[in-house]
């Protein structure tokens, strides 16, 4: 049996360290931009979900609305929802109950379009 | 060769001397050594050249790679010596022993007729014999086999790292689906950009909005102030105010913003902020 050359080995095994430092190097780089993705996707998924509840939702948009119309007591009050706009017009009612309702509606996540605010009467379109 | 008498116990103590014992009579320089033990307190030693042995097994045509190992003449014979005659022939070199030192004895020589052929072949080695590193000069085979053990581990600890990397990255696409599933994002980067830029712009002006009219509402003129009337259309927001200093009001919102209109009639003063 030949001998084995211990400098020969020495070689094979600097050769083999070479080749694993070379794929750890490449693997490391490959995982640095990988997860550098991965925290990108992570940092928009969040921006994009609390963007679109906040200002995208036609079913939350509706449902606080119906909410806040409940709440205030507000007999003469109308609403339409038509071409993506809701509208809401108020042609009578009293300073404090105007005040309390605009309130509400300034204070949440309302696309407001259009409105008009007077002593005694109130006028929004706001979309959704 | 040299034997020595030393008060010395083992092989390990006497290598660590024989420098000190061959100076005298050749250059140690390059030189390595090799001692056995004949009896208590006595050794047989040898200087030898690495190099020159190697030269000698490619003078001889030897692959060095097929050499297992080396063997000293004098020990392989000394044992042999009352079987043969003193002087002897092998492949046509003669040897002799005198005073028990193996000499090769010039082949012009008259040998002793009696002198027998010694067929090598039927030698049986001792286990006294030496390994050769002919590949460098600068490193022995033990230092060579510790770096190679050295850089196995390395490699085998690398590899270890290169796979546990291969499995983080094999993982991380189908993380990257699921946080696109769970968010409901839209197929393409492109698209649920476009949206998150139109849906950021909409969430700006309704904050921008809400700012205008709180800073509006925060103004606090005379006793019979009001505002009558607030009206946000095509990106203004105009005020009717009542019984307001159209000076004083107009200071106060141009601190921070841009008025598009003033107009003072009567008690009555209307203004127009750009938004």
């Amino acid at each position: 049996m030949k001998k084995l050359n211990p400098v020969t080995v020495l070689l094979v095994m600097i050769m083999l360290f070479m080749v694993s430092a070379l794929l750890l190097k490449q693997s490391n780089q490959d995982l640095k931009n990988l997860t550098a993705q991965l925290n990108n996707v992570k940092v928009i998924s969040k921006q994009y979900s609390i963007l679109k509840k906040s200002w995208d939702n036609k079913k939350q948009t509706l449902e606080s609305l119906d909410k806040i119309i409940k709440s205030s007591g507000i007999k003469n009050l109308s609403k339409e929802v038509k071409n993506k706009k809701i509208t809401i017009d108020i042609p009578d009612s009293s300073l404090k109950q105007i005040s309390k309702f605009s309130n509400k509606i300034l204070n949440g996540n309302f696309i407001i379009l259009k409105f008009k605010i007077t002593k005694n009467s109130l006028y929004i379109e706001m979309g959704y | 060769m040299r034997i020595f008498e030393l008060p010395l116990n083992s092989t390990k103590e006497v290598l660590n001397v024989l420098p000190n014992m061959f100076e005298d009579f050749i250059d140690i320089e390059d030189q390595s050594f090799y001692v056995k033990k004949l009896e208590d307190n006595k050794y047989l030693s040898f200087a030898y050249n690495d190099s020159k042995i190697v030269e000698a097994i490619k003078r001889s045509n030897l692959n060095l790679s097929q050499v297992q190992n080396i063997y000293f003449a004098q020990i392989e014979f000394l044992n042999l010596k009352e079987e043969i005659s003193n002087s002897f022939r092998v492949d046509n070199i003669n040897l002799a022993f005198i005073d028990d030192i193996l000499i090769q004895i010039p082949s012009k020589l008259q040998m002793n007729k009696d002198s027998s052929n010694f067929n090598i072949q039927n030698l049986e080695l001792s286990k006294d014999n030496i390994y050769i590193n002919a590949s460098s000069k600068y490193l022995d085979s033990k230092s060579a086999y510790k770096l190679s053990a050295i850089l196995l581990l390395l490699s085998l600890f690398t590899f270890g790292k290169y796979i546990s990397n291969q499995q983080f990255i094999s993982q991380i696409p189908n993380k990257i689906d699921n946080l696109k599933q769970n968010s409901k994002m839209l197929a393409t980067s492109l698209q649920t950009n476009a949206v998150i830029k139109k849906l950021e712009k909409i969430s700006s002006k309704q904050k921008e909005i809400r700012e205008v009219l709180n800073y509006i509402l925060l103004y606090k003129g005379n006793s019979k102030s009001v505002i009558s009337s607030i009206e946000y259309v095509n990106n203004v927001v105009n005020l009717e105010y009542d019984n307001v200093s159209a000076t004083k009001i107009k200071t106060y919102l141009e601190k921070k913003y841009q008025l598009k209109k003033i107009i003072q009639k009567g008690n009555k003063v209307i203004v127009g902020i750009k938004v």
